[in-house]
């Protein structure tokens, strides 16, 4: 877009808030299960009963957990720190884009009608959406709408930031006057590692060329040994960050959106940055990224930022989004007053006088706080009880929650109208629903007082999650998908298809299905090592010689398929998840299944690592372990090989 | 002034230099290659002398070559480096690396001190007074220096086979505002791409990566340092200095484990001044075609005149000679390169060449944008654009 267009144009400056994270939620897996119950169907993954999947997420999401844009921080609502921050740097218009759909949209919706936000000038939309499983999709459902029309600020869940917002476009904008192809400026800032509001799952890597901030490479994950500049991307002046993290705002041209319409396999901003860096050339669009070294932006991306980004709160580091401010949501919100040692109080909370509270600890209005109770790094609502000898340490504690004498808390979360009974013990990690009771919960009896049957595959899952596969509501769509691309197998391989027209064939399978680019390595394998299985009906009669034979014949045959797929760490662990699925669901597979990873190290398609790490991320898959025991003899043979390659890196 | 009371000079002149050997053969050791009239261990020579180092606080490692202690003694007699300390490498072994030469150095205790290392190919206006301020300042245990490359002139072309001139980057991570030297490469050494080390970007999370300037092979580096050098021998055998040990050092001085040594290495970054090294065929080209610059900084503007035979009747334009050439009535010469002891036959068209020692141009021959090996004749009436003669030998290919 040229300047001259941009003046013209009645600028309408714009944003797009995101209310949620599509299904991966802030909170850990469990949040994610409760508001979108189906994704554990995996287990049993035979039934197809996706209206009762339906029907269970409607009833959870009626009683079970909020909006998560909606959480408590700092006696706040999430969304009001992003509102703030949006209106204050002069936002005209908003769009607050919901996943959840009507159900968590309505609730959106009113709270903005009930608060100071409704009062406002700004025009602020809900948009709400079941379909979309992505951020790809909802920016595509946005474009579709048309209602973007400017560059744009974006702004992901949860992010709280005292810096304005307008400064940045002018400098997103005077950058576009430099470089016609900018596209979007990403704000990191430097956070370094191990700080309390850094999370520990972040590790992005970002090359930048030092005079202009444009991005050169981009590592959301820092490989382990290399970080790798092409040297025709070099510059005279470069500089690398790890020790920035996004602060989930992004300033976006206007090209932004339909860059997401044309490429339909950008889901996340990572697909995003990684197409545009890998299309440069060609699309000539570019990204930049702003280092912002003073000022507060952060996102809360799990359970530690959230904790660690409250106390960030408390301590005023992101004045004035403090308590004792006067903002946010409701205007007759009662008046924070600060204490020694970053305590807040309402005047009207009663407080025991041998109470040890603080530092950082906010207390809502009316709440009761009874003898001997410590509480230290925590923030409890409006009316809560809190009994006898209690502590409280690391907690979010809601409205209306009662807590029995004696309890102790640590690092959890506790929701609205939660009971607490007397001596309990709560945490860490725990996230208590709302309106529930509780007596025990740690960590590793998650709500097994509340529901009893879910609590097996419950524990399973969790300890899993690195292997676990994506709670997948399109269930019916992979396994066509699968199935489909496993015909394509077998026919290229009884009729002898050349591996250029395979592809070319499961990347229409994939489009056809609405999958991702993520997706395919897994139903590549799957088909590949399932041919021979369709080929010959008595195959898992056969001898293992020849099963093996017959097994390593096809994957001969398309070895140079793989590497088209497998390029990344991601694809070589679905890889290995593909392998041991198959081999669990067929007990032919066991014992080749060694042979078949061997194999596939051999031409480089899995990495020692990558099969090191999987063997050694234990699984809950039934006979999982046995299946690690085969295997046994390759990992002993791989490990005595890395330790010579790690001595020959030394040597370099 | 007051350096060389702490610091000992160690220049390194032993290289054979394995990245011009089309060049060179094995006649003619990198030392001596002359550039603008002096062989090129001339200058590092010059620069030292000019900041005040005296010939006993100067060591220099050379080949055991006869003409090059001779050639080495009469620079050092044009200064007035009385005293010149100098370390013999053995000539017949294959390339000596120069960790090797300097463990040697260390060993025979030539050594004692403080050293300021210098390459015999660095051709640098060195700001010797930035660099030991600078050294002093950051408390530092080893201290590179990065200036600008020097700009190639525009009509400058290369010789032999038609291929672009490019100078090799040298790649050098920093920590912005301290300078702390995080990381250190050349292009040579990388294939497709630049790999940063993760352990070292890890302690340094913000890193400035700098690739317009130039190494100038010029170190200054504490005794207990060097010493490291020779204790880790145990460990590696180093072979080269800047490609091994320092990478080395500078990776480990980020590990914890490595507390034991508290290394500080800081890169000196002087963009204001220039230098090129006379490494390989196009920096030598380069350099010969820097005569204006090389004149001021080193030569009081004056390019010695070698002694050579030039007969009336021929015309020499652009072009520099070295020692004991003879041309031959009615050559034309321009922009031509010659080494020692070149002869150019009569009636010889010349042009754009580099003409290595000893090489024979035979009359009426048309030469154009060649390279002429060393002790290479051309036949007379001989024709060729764009070539590289040089006499078949295994060892001249070694590249």
């Amino acid at each position: 877009m040229g300047k001259g267009e941009v003046e013209e144009q009645e600028d309408v400056f714009q944003a797009i808030l995101l209310a949620d994270n599509f299904g991966v939620s802030i909170f850990g897996s469990e949040w994610a299960d409760k508001q979108n119950p189906g994704g554990n169907q995996f287990l049993d993954d035979d039934e197809d009963e996706g209206g009762a999947q339906n029907k269970s997420k409607e009833d959870e999401l009626e009683s079970g957990f909020t909006q998560e844009s909606l959480m408590h921080l700092g006696n706040r609502k999430l969304i009001d720190y992003a509102l703030e921050a949006l209106t204050v740097s002069g936002v005209q218009e908003i769009y607050i884009f919901c996943s959840t759909g009507i159900r968590g949209g309505d609730a959106l919706k009113a709270h903005i009608k009930d608060s100071r936000w409704s009062d406002l000038t700004v025009k602020i939309q809900v948009i709400c959406s079941e379909d979309c499983q992505s951020l790809g999709d909802a920016l595509r459902e946005l474009d579709a709408k048309g209602m973007i029309r400017n560059d744009f600020i974006m702004m992901a869940t949860a992010v709280i930031t005292n810096k304005g917002l307008k400064p940045w476009l002018e400098m997103h904008r005077a950058t576009m006057k430099n470089d016609k192809g900018a596209v979007m400026t990403l704000v990191h800032r430097v956070v370094p590692e191990g700080h309390r509001s850094r999370s520990t799952n972040s590790r992005t890597s970002v090359v930048v060329d030092a005079s202009t901030r444009k991005i050169l490479a981009y590592n959301e994950r820092v490989p382990d040994k290399r970080i790798k500049v092409p040297l025709a991307n070099i510059k005279e002046e470069m500089e690398v960050y790890l020790d920035t993290v996004d602060s989930g705002i992004a300033i976006c041209s206007s090209s932004v959106l339909p860059l997401f319409t044309d490429n339909f396999d950008f889901a996340n901003m990572v697909d995003f940055i990684k197409g545009i860096l890998m299309n440069e050339e060609i699309m000539g669009n570019t990204i930049y990224v702003h280092r912002l070294e003073k000022g507060y932006a952060n996102k809360i991306t799990d359970f530690d930022t959230y904790l660690g980004i409250s106390n960030d709160i408390m301590e005023r580091w992101t004045y004035p989004l403090v308590p004792d401010m006067p903002f946010g949501s409701n205007p007759d919100d009662s008046i924070y007053s600060m204490n020694l040692n970053f305590v807040y109080k309402v005047t009207d909370v009663v407080c025991a006088r041998n109470a040890m509270i603080g530092p950082n600890v906010i207390i809502g209005s009316k709440t009761k706080v009874q003898e001997g109770v410590q509480i230290r790094k925590s923030s409890i609502g409006n009316n809560c009880e809190i009994g006898k000898n209690v502590l409280i340490e690391h907690c979010q504690i809601g409205n209306n929650v009662k807590i029995g004498d004696g309890s102790k808390l640590c690092k959890s979360i506790v929701l609205d109208g939660s009971v607490i009974k007397a001596a309990s013990i709560v945490g860490p990690m725990i996230i208590l629903a709302e309106g529930q009771t509780c007596k025990i919960a740690i960590e590793d009896t998650f709500e097994k007082s509340d529901d009893e049957e879910e609590s097996d595959d419950e524990d399973d899952f969790k300890s899993e999650d690195s292997f676990a596969p994506e709670p997948d509501n399109q269930e019916s769509d992979t396994k066509r998908f699968c199935s489909e691309v496993l015909e394509s197998i077998l026919r290229a391989f009884t009729d002898n298809v050349d591996l250029d027209n395979l592809a070319v064939e499961i990347h229409g399978s994939r489009t056809a299905n609405f999958m991702y680019f993520d997706d395919v390595p897994n139903a590549v394998v799957k088909g590949i090592i399932g041919v021979p299985l369709k080929l010959y009906p008595d195959f898992e009669q056969m001898p293992p010689k020849t099963q093996w034979d017959k097994t390593s014949e096809v994957m001969v045959r398309f070895k140079k398929l793989m590497p088209q797929y497998v390029k990344t760490e991601k694809a070589q662990k679905t890889v290995l998840q593909a392998l041991e699925e198959h081999a669990l669901d067929n007990a032919y597979f066991r014992p080749l299944l060694m042979k078949v990873l061997h194999y596939y190290y051999d031409i480089d398609i899995l990495s020692q690592e990558m099969i090191l790490n999987w063997y050694k991320t234990p699984s809950a898959y039934k006979g999982a372990a046995e299946l690690r025991k085969m295997v046994e003899k390759l990992i002993e043979w791989l490990e005595t090989a890395s330790e010579e390659s790690d001595s020959e890196e030394d040597d370099e | 002034m007051v350096y060389e009371s702490k610091v000992q000079a160690v220049v390194l002149a032993a290289g054979r230099g394995s990245r011009m050997t089309q060049l060179l053969g094995t006649t003619v050791p990198k030392c001596l290659v002359p550039v603008c009239g002096n062989p090129l261990v001339y200058y590092p020579l010059k620069s030292l002398e000019a900041v005040g180092f005296r010939g006993k606080d100067i060591l220099v490692i050379i080949q055991d070559r006869d003409d090059v202690r001779r050639a080495l003694l009469s620079i050092a007699d044009r200064l007035g480096l009385s005293g010149l300390d100098i370390l013999t490498v053995p000539e017949d072994s294959e390339d000596f690396g120069t960790a090797e030469s300097i463990r040697i150095a260390l060993s025979s205790k030539k050594i004692t001190r403080d050293a300021l290392l210098i390459s015999c190919d660095t051709i640098a206006d060195i700001p010797f007074r930035e660099l030991f301020d600078f050294h002093e300042i950051k408390e530092s245990e080893l201290t590179t220096l990065f200036v600008s490359p020097l700009q190639i002139p525009e009509n400058v072309k290369l010789p032999g086979p038609k291929s672009k001139i490019k100078q090799e980057r040298d790649i050098v991570g920093v920590k912005p505002g301290t300078n702390n030297l995080v990381y250190m490469a050349s292009e040579a050494d990388c294939e497709e791409e630049v790999k940063l080390p993760v352990s070292t970007l890890k302690s340094c999370p913000h890193t400035k990566i700098l690739t317009g300037l130039v190494d100038t092979h010029v170190y200054l580096i504490k005794n207990s340092l060097l010493n490291r050098l020779l204790a880790a021998t145990s460990e590696r055998n180093f072979i080269s200095f800047k490609g091994e040990f320092m990478p080395f050092l500078i990776q480990n001085h980020f590990l914890p484990d490595f507390s034991e040594y508290t290394f500080k290495f800081y890169a000196c970054i002087e963009p204001k001044y220039r230098c090129v090294r006379v490494n390989s065929i196009p920096s030598f080209a380069l350099a010969n075609k820097s005569g204006d610059w090389i004149k001021d900084v080193f030569l009081n503007g004056v390019i010695p005149k070698s002694k050579c035979k030039i007969a009336r009747g021929s015309k020499l334009w652009g072009t520099t000679l070295g020692e004991q050439c003879v041309v031959e009535e009615k050559a034309k010469l321009t922009n031509v390169i010659a080494m020692d002891g070149v002869v150019i036959k009569a009636g010889a068209t010349v042009e754009g060449c580099i003409l290595s020692s000893h090489s024979i141009i035979g009359a009426n021959s048309v030469l154009k944008e060649c390279l002429v090996g060393p002790k290479y004749q051309i036949p007379a009436e001989g024709r060729f654009t764009n070539e590289q003669l040089s006499v078949m030998e295994e060892a001249y290919f070694g590249d």
